[in-house]
């Protein structure tokens, strides 16, 4: 008996570094390409083709990230950038909080086929609207502004369905209260609703600011001029000219690369309780 | 006429008494339907015309469509997604499956093997394609390549060879999305109660019986759903064909999106690109009916 036991154990023990070794190298191979991308962007154009290969750039250098910033005008872009995901996003979290509201809350004539309706849009691909949407923006003169980007892609149905679900499950007694003692819809809104359903506000501005940072396809239609590019338009755009041009492209692209990418892992990495519930309200429980 | 009118009546009133929750939804709604709904029901007009940016259309009944057999390239373009979702959709749920149960157990750092994951996913699709084109990179200066050669094995041009340059694509994409996934199902493992895993247990159940018998039929809704998720995406994969590939070589990797966006912005056939997407958006739904069908019951986003 205390053999089987302790072979037990001894299976167990095996079985459990087993485990802890493909989980270490599936991390290795997820965090693998990024180290790759720090070093390369730290070494000079000669070092970035020397062989054999160096993890650590010696020397190290700052300059991949000086031209990018200057030369190829991603602080432009960086601002750009950030200006339409910011809008996106406010636009976003309070349409969609007033709808999710409404469709939580409110008893109206078409409630259920309406939201049902829009439900059914998510299945609509980008690819059928690029055409279209692109004839529209240019007939509303919206071509080649940051309107053009921002307003067609602040309401996400997604997003409104998750603020109904999570509105739902607020108490309607308070809004009853609120409204006996003679507050108006949009006071009760504004200093009942918005400060219970901060969770999922949250989720909504996270990931509809995470939408509009990595939005390239949309972008890339609709701004043409140069100084209007957003990061990922710069960097798609730039790379295969860059790299047909230069014999070692790699630190100055995989400078840009980080610049694009830093700033959603920094905000991912401080807000990570939000994304995993977001990913978690939508597919489980719906 | 009756139900007519009732009608009539019961909206005279909303619009009477009851206006404030349309108020609410009217921003939301005006801009879905001016920038969704429109769009999409015009792309199926356009699609039956020879459509001009500026100056007239013509109508042209199905052209487009018949076109579609004969217009160098379409059908490629079909295979080659068709290619890419079936390599990249049971890629992607093997992989997040896999990890998502050897997380599943009593792990210690969980949270920071989740995150890690989850590092591809946020990160920018343009960026991380670039990226990959540089792990890719031909000859011994690129990472992949002098890693297989230090342990032995021929280096490969991953990008330049029409039959590798779309499993590295894949690879990349599995990479980059596993972790959406490997987040999803293991919160389905954790609803799994453990009572059940107990009775297994007693009845003297294995590992992999336990997985077969006990985990994967548990876990169907939330799969089936996955699968859907991907499936869609991948129909629409763009990115990193526009990154990476542009395409070629020798056309290998041009797939729907990436020709509907070539058809529309570089060669000004707007009229044939909208048939093209009116034939994935049908593909894309027919998907969904099927999947729902199969699942038996709403799937939810």
């Amino acid at each position: 008996m205390k053999r089987l036991l302790r072979s037990y154990r001894l299976s167990k023990l095996s079985g459990r570094l087993l485990i802890y070794s493909f989980l270490i190298l599936g991390g290795l191979v997820s965090f693998f390409p990024f180290a790759w991308m720090v070093s390369t962007s730290f070494k000079t154009p000669a070092q970035a083709l020397s062989l054999p290969i160096r993890w650590i750039p010696n020397p190290l250098t700052w300059e991949n990230y000086q031209s990018v910033w200057a030369r190829f005008n991603f602080a432009r872009y960086f601002t750009n950038t950030m200006i339409i995901s910011v809008s996106v996003t406010v636009l976003s979290v309070v349409f969609c909080s007033l709808a999710g509201y409404a469709f939580a809350k409110k008893r109206f004539w078409g409630r259920e086929l309406i939201f049902n309706l829009l439900l059914a849009t998510i299945t609509i691909p980008g690819a059928v609207l690029m055409t279209p949407l692109f004839i529209i923006i240019l007939k509303l003169g919206m071509l080649n502004k940051f309107l053009g980007i921002i307003i067609p892609f602040c309401v996400g149905v997604s997003n409104i369905f998750l603020m109904r679900q999570y509105i739902s499950t607020i108490p309607s007694e308070l809004e009853e209260a609120a409204r006996i003692d003679g507050a108006g819809e949009l006071t009760i809104w504004w200093r009942i609703i918005v400060p219970l359903s901060v969770p999922a506000a949250a989720t909504v501005a996270i990931f509809s600011f995470v939408g509009a940072w990595d939005g390239f396809l949309w972008p890339l239609i609709v701004l043409k001029n140069k100084e209007m590019w957003t990061l990922n338009v710069a960097l798609g755009l730039l790379q295969s000219e860059y790299i047909a041009s230069e014999a070692s492209p790699w630190g100055i692209l995989m400078a840009g690369s980080l610049v694009v990418t830093l700033p959603l892992v920094v905000m991912f990495l401080l807000l990570q309780r939000y994304f995993m519930r977001g990913l978690v309200i939508g597919a489980v429980k719906g | 006429m009756s139900s007519l009118r009732r009608l009539g009546i019961a909206l005279y009133r909303e619009a009477r008494y009851n206006y404030i929750p349309y108020l609410f939804i009217l921003p939301a709604l005006s801009i879905l339907t001016i920038f969704l709904i429109v769009p999409a029901l015009q792309a199926f007009r356009m699609s039956f015309y020879d459509w001009k940016l500026l100056g007239t259309s013509t109508f042209i009944g199905l052209k487009n469509y018949l076109d579609f057999l004969s217009y160098p390239n379409v059908l490629l373009s079909v295979k080659n997604t068709l290619y890419f979702a079936a390599l990249n959709v049971p890629g992607t749920v093997a992989a997040a499956l896999f990890f998502a149960i050897l997380l599943n157990n009593d792990i210690r750092g969980r949270h920071w093997f989740r995150v890690l994951f989850y590092l591809p996913v946020i990160s920018s699709d343009v960026a991380v394609a670039l990226l990959w084109k540089w792990l890719y990179w031909a000859g011994e200066i690129g990472i992949l390549n002098n890693l297989l050669k230090t342990v032995g094995l021929p280096p490969q041009d991953w990008l330049g060879n029409p039959q590798l340059a779309m499993p590295a694509v894949v690879f990349l994409s599995i990479w980059k999305g596993m972790g959406t996934y490997v987040i999803i199902f293991l919160a389905g493992l954790q609803s799994i109660p453990p009572d059940l895993y107990e009775a297994g247990r007693i009845d003297g159940a294995g590992a992999w019986a336990t997985f077969r018998h006990l985990t994967l039929p548990l876990l169907r809704p939330i799969t089936l759903l996955v699968v859907l998720l991907l499936t869609i995406s991948s129909l629409q994969v763009f990115t990193p064909i526009f990154v990476m590939t542009g395409g070629g070589p020798a056309n290998s990797t041009i797939t729907i999106a990436f020709y509907i966006y070539n058809l529309a912005f570089s060669q000004g056939r707007y009229g044939l690109a909208s048939a093209v997407s009116y034939v994935l958006f049908a593909a894309i739904l027919a998907i969904t009916v099927i999947q729902r069908r199969i699942l038996g019951q709403e799937v939810t986003y």
